[in-house]
């Protein structure tokens, strides 16, 4: 009897041992969370300002949040860059192996390994700057928020910041206080003396003396607007230009909102309209905000608002671009390097590559 | 005979007293009962179907005093989604526009919409960036539906270049379009707004190249309004396999239907209570009333059983017979009943209303059993024509009586009984390494609640497959001062915030102010892309939310930031609300909450669907292991206090744990989630197992001192010599054989009858009730083979006090 009892009691024992792993059992779920992270290089809230060809198949993509990120296929692959900068970077350029990205809050970077490493450089300004062009590997111009133009002579070791007087032309008195500044969106220089700027509300400016002195070019696209019959014609009817391309000192575009397109063959002595709110070419009225000349022969590659890509040929004829990829949002960088392989890049992380000189575009891989 | 007879009145003749009484009393009782019954018949016609959303939640949560607080600014959790889909082109042609518009329309129509809270291209909330003389301007993206290709060319630019529409209500493909509709929360009629949108916004406008999809937590409870007249047949089908099964095994009308009596009057008395304490009836507990029915009718028919037995021992003296039943069967139909009633009742101990009011009701309606079984059943027999004795003796020689007799004898076998032991020890542990893959929570992508290729659910998951998320976790931001939100660092801490959660890949996309600052930086700024940042300077932020604000009408814009600037919200578009990732997700959020922290505000967690989800999941979590205590506990003490022992309720109660184990390993491996649904369905199954037990044990008890052990005794020990240890083993054995051969037997009729109308829910379109009713039919399962294997094996090899001192004092001392 009493074996009995001692062993139903060892036996009550085990069951309450089975009973509170049972119960531990449900408790104890706690998991290790950390693997759940994926970190894609490139995803759907990545804003990408401006793509550069540096050498070779090397191109180098800034945007938002100071991001780079670089490939050296031609855009195939790419891999992220540690970038110095704390604020979005608008635009990048390359000569060769040197580079610079200025961006937001007077950032300017540079690289001499064609954008494997960056440094800061000390830009003389807080304003944004939204382009930078650079003739040789020393002498450079950026140009940016509150009439703020910046430029150097010895690659950037230093910089020299300068307020460039608000243009006259085409504004009375009442207006000219009413845009006491001017954010200019492009630069663009030939050599070291000739340049071109362009911005809010149809500014134009040049320089032959490599940025000292500067002059107004909108004048004759204001007079463009009369002879199409816009009543109010003055510069507050010229949408805003985002971007000036020359191809020598003489031939040139620019390119900005409403879908404005203009050329000159005189280096911006008399401007005239290839579109203008729809109107002129076969270009929607949506903002462009980026131009290259992939080639010589003159023929053209844009890109702007709504997936917009276009073409023009070299006879001037502008064309939309089908491009070959559901991208609905803004593009806003294109570059394309003298073998025809290029890139482009937008919102929502959006890159297309080209290898047949921007004819036709396809979306990189998922990375 | 007599003697007998003598004995069992020495034994409880407080029990046989009652008995007597109640049958000399039985004109009150029945008008006394006929006329409350009929009370809460009434009662119980009054009740209506419905589900207050309110109710689902864990009111003390801190979440969800969070989304009580915020969810009419920011958007609660009662979100439908509606896509329209194109099947070739794009959705940006005048027919679509306009049909797009129309469906909008028609879904603010919908009784319970929250006007301010719907998102589409279509309604005049929804706004875009644009600057209009000089400053910002928020137009509606349409007025009207588009008139000329100029203004759908117009309205395609406008989507695809505002941060809040593109890839939010217009599919990053160009081929969808959705509209989402938040409805206030508070008494909403899903079945209404379920027709209504078939009606008026599904139905109209679908096409060979146009479909339209419809998800949302009110669409798929208006899914389950839909099946739920579907249960009344199943409900239907099952009593008619009760009533068949039960004809066959007593043999007569009066013996399959006599437990009806028993459902339907505890039926009227737990629906009528259910009504007077206003309660409504969910559609998913719609299973509940039928297992709480069904353990009505496992009592009735040990005590119809009983009777039966008694009757022919009585010598076909019905009066006695009714007097003996009764008080025989009182002890353990009590306890059964009682542990039944209090282990429904710890469900109460989860704040959650819904929970709370199906315990409270469901443990009324178990516990009014006894008005049927106890205080009514002597009363009922009395006026109920005695069975015929030939078919009272020919059940006795029936194959089904033969079967039981034999594997009785086989059970008490020392060596089998052994070999039991050693297999429930085995399956025990093996379940146990299972029982870790349950899931708190929903453990898929779609809703459990309905099938994989439910409409609703394909629904959901074409919407999730071009929305990427559509499932809200809202996180307020909540200042301690005014105008805090102007402070860039603030915004870009929200902005970090949405880079952070989006690695998660159950995080579809997010929204926050950070967004619209960028955007409305960007639109004021010539719509150049390099403007939409978020302002190094306040002044700039505090000028650009001005000229926001200037442009819209406040109850447009206070669902992203209330106008002193104050508070706002980060909102994270999930994939699902699976359990596992509901968990992580928010353990996320925390961790970064707590690794940035802010000096002039606090994040605030959580609402939106995800964020009460999540909060219930903690509940559950957080609840499971104590109620599981809690009721385990309750029966454990009940027995104990019945047997005076603890052993006793351990070995009565293995079968249980064994049940609860099994199924829990079961659940892991069908993904079976355990949440407020599940949760009171799983706790009901708990009761079951032990009534078995405790009817085969207090017969075994009876039989102890009985003439047929006596008798097989003196056979036994004819021309031997046995010691006292042998002859009381062996006593053991024979009792628990008899309490097997006898009350094992309508145990065994039970439990083969409730699985068989158990299963019958396998056929429901709701996958809820499925699942549950396969989950029942294999917890009744177990716990019945515990109670007539493990049970009987255990007092035969240990011979435990409680059962001798039982059978020597008696149950109740």
């Amino acid at each position: 009897m009493d074996t009995h009892r001692t062993g139903s009691a060892r036996t009550s024992l085990s069951f309450f041992a089975l009973a509170a792993i049972l119960g531990l059992g449900l408790a104890g779920c706690h998991r290790d969370y950390s693997a759940a992270f994926v970190d894609k290089l490139i995803t759907r809230t990545d804003k990408f300002f401006d793509v550069a060809h540096a050498t070779g198949d090397t191109f180098v993509v800034v945007g938002y949040n100071g991001r780079i990120i670089r490939s050296e296929d031609a855009g195939e692959t790419w891999a992220e860059v540690e970038s110095p900068a704390e604020w979005a970077l608008n635009q990048v350029e390359f000569k060769g192996d040197d580079g610079w990205a200025v961006g937001h809050y007077g950032t300017v970077l540079n690289s001499r390994d064609s954008g494997k490493t960056w440094t800061q450089q000390v830009s003389s300004t807080e304003k944004t700057l939204f382009s930078v062009s650079f003739v040789d590997k020393l002498h450079g111009w950026a140009s940016g928020d509150e009439s703020t133009v910046i430029w150097t002579d010895n690659g950037g070791e230093s910089w020299n910041a300068k307020r460039i007087e608000v243009s006259q032309v085409g504004l009375n008195e009442d207006m000219a206080l009413a845009i006491p500044d001017i954010m200019y969106y492009g630069i663009h220089f030939v050599d070291a003396q000739n340049g071109w700027m362009v911005g809010e509300y149809g500014n134009v400016r040049n320089t032959t003396d490599g940025g000292q002195t500067w002059g107004s070019q909108h004048g004759s696209l204001i007079e463009g607007l009369r002879k199409m019959g816009v009543v109010a014609s003055d510069v507050m009817s010229l949408a805003a230009f985002f971007r000036v391309h020359f191809t020598d000192p003489d031939n040139g575009f620019i390119v900005g909102g409403g879908g404005a397109v203009a050329s000159t063959t005189d280096g911006g002595q008399n401007w005239t309209w290839v579109s203008r709110d729809g109107t002129g070419a076969d270009v929607p009225s949506m903002p462009i905000y980026d131009l290259v000349q992939p080639t010589d022969d003159g023929t053209i590659v844009a890109v702007g608002s709504n997936g917009l890509v276009l073409n023009a040929d070299t006879n001037g004829n502008w064309t939309q671009a089908n491009a070959d990829a559901d991208v609905f949002t803004w593009l806003n960088g294109v570059a394309i390097a003298d073998s025809g392989k290029g890139v482009m890049v937008g919102g929502k992380g959006s890159i297309l590559l080209t290898s047949d000189g921007g004819k036709t575009w396809r979306p990189i891989q998922d990375q | 005979m007599a003697d007998e007879t003598l004995h069992a009145l020495q034994e409880k003749p407080a029990l046989y007293r009652l008995g007597e009484g109640l049958i000399r009393l039985r004109f009150p009782i029945t008008l006394t009962v006929a006329i409350l019954t009929g009370f809460m018949a009434y009662q119980a016609s009054q009740l209506e179907m419905f589900t207050q959303f309110s109710n689902l939640l864990p009111y003390q949560h801190p979440w969800i005093q969070v989304h009580f607080r915020f969810a009419e600014q920011f958007g609660g959790a009662n979100n439908v989604n509606i896509m329209l889909k194109v099947k070739e082109g794009d959705v940006f042609t005048r027919e679509l526009l306009t049909k797009i518009y129309d469906m909008t329309q028609a879904i603010d129509r919908v009784s319970g919409v929250n006007h301010d809270q719907i998102e589409s291209i279509g309604h005049r909330t929804t706004r875009y960036l644009t600057v209009l003389g000089g400053t910002i301007a928020t137009p509606p993206v349409m007025r009207r539906p588009p008139k000329t290709d100029a203004e759908v060319a117009e309205i395609k630019e406008i989507c695809y270049n505002d941060e809040s529409i593109y890839g939010q209500l217009v599919s990053l493909n160009g081929k969808a379009l959705l509209i989402k509709a938040n409805f206030i929360e508070g008494r909403l009629d899903y079945k209404e707004i379920f027709d209504q949108i078939s009606r008026t916004v599904k139905e109209p406008f679908e096409t060979e190249n146009h479909e339209i999809y419809v998800a949302g937590e009110p669409q798929l409870y208006g899914w389950i309004y839909y099946y739920a007249n579907e249960v009344f047949y199943v409900f239907l089908a099952a009593t008619l396999v009760c009533w068949i099964l039960l004809y066959l095994y007593f043999h007569d009308w009066r013996g399959a239907l006599r437990p009806t009596i028993t459902g339907i009057i505890s039926a009227f008395w737990g629906l009528g209570i259910q009504s007077m304490m206003g309660f409504a009836m969910d559609p998913l507990a719609l299973v509940i009333p039928f297992f709480v029915t069904a353990r009505a009718v496992s009592h009735s028919v040990q005590m119809h059983e009983r009777y039966y037995e008694e009757y022919r021992r009585c010598n076909w003296n019905k009066e006695r017979a009714i007097v003996s039943a009764f008080a025989e069967l009182f002890v353990p139909t009590l306890s059964g009943i009682i542990t039944d009633s209090l282990g429904m009742l710890v469900i109460i101990i989860v704040p959650v209303v819904i929970l709370q009011r199906i315990a409270i009701s469901a443990s009324i309606w178990v516990a009014s059993v006894a008005i049927s079984e106890l205080l009514l059943n002597p009363v009922v027999y009395y006026y109920l024509r005695a069975p015929d004795r030939e078919k009272v003796i020919k059940r006795e020689e029936g194959w089904f009586q033969n079967l039981i007799g034999r594997a009785s004898a086989w059970i008490v076998v020392p060596r089998n009984s052994k070999m039991i032991i050693s297999f429930w020890v085995v399956a025990f542990l093996i379940s146990m390494t299972q029982v870790r893959h349950l899931t708190i929570g929903d453990p898929s992508a779609s809703t459990p609640l309905l099938h994989l290729d439910s409409p609703y659910n394909q629904a959901h998951l074409e919407i999730q497959r071009f929305f990427g998320g559509i499932e809200p976790l809202i996180i307020v931001l909540e200042g301690r001062d005014k105008d805090v939100l102007k402070d860039p660092t603030l915004l870009r801490n929200m902005e970090s915030f949405q880079r952070y959660m989006e690695r998660d890949p159950d995080i579809g996309y997010s929204f926050s102010l950070a967004d619209i600052i960028q955007s409305i930086n960007m639109t004021f700024y010539d719509m150049q892309p390099r403007w939409g940042v978020i302002p190094e300077e306040r002044q700039k932020v505090s000028a650009l939310f001005f000229f926001f604000f200037a442009g819209a009408p406040p109850g447009e814009t206070s669902r992203f930031l209330d106008p002193s600037y104050t508070t706002t919200r980060v909102t994270f578009y999930c994939a699902n609300h699976q359990g596992d990732n509901i968990a992580r997700i928010m353990h996320f959020v925390q961790q970064y909450v707590a690794d940035n922290p802010l000096e002039t505000a606090d994040y605030r967690l959580a609402g939106g669907l995800i964020g009460v989800t999540a909060a219930a999941n903690e509940e559950i979590l957080k609840n499971d292991i104590l109620m599981n205590a809690l009721g385990f506990g309750t029966i454990f003490l009940i027995v104990m206090f019945t047997y005076r022992s603890p052993v006793a309720s351990l070995v009565m109660m293995i079968g249980l744990f064994l049940a609860n184990g099994i199924v829990n390993a079961y659940m892991g491996f069908r993904n079976i989630g355990i949440n407020l649904q599940s949760l009171p369905i799983v706790t009901v199954g708990v009761g079951f197992g032990i009534d078995y037990a405790l009817y085969i044990v207090s017969r075994a008890v009876e039989e102890y001192n009985g003439p047929t052990v006596a008798k097989s005794i003196e056979e036994y020990t004819a021309g031997k010599d046995l010691s006292e240890k042998d002859l009381e083993s062996y006593r053991v054995s024979e009792s628990v054989r008899m309490g097997l051969y006898t009350a094992g037997k309508a145990v065994t009729f039970t439990a083969a009858t409730l699985i068989a109308a158990t299963m019958l829910w396998a056929f429901a379109s709701i996958r809820f009730c499925s699942e549950m009713g396969l989950l029942l039919a294999l917890w009744m399962g177990i716990s019945f083979f515990g109670a007539c294997t493990f049970v009987p094996a255990a007092l035969v090899l240990w011979r435990p006090k409680f059962f001798l001192r039982a059978a020597k004092e008696g149950i109740i001392a």
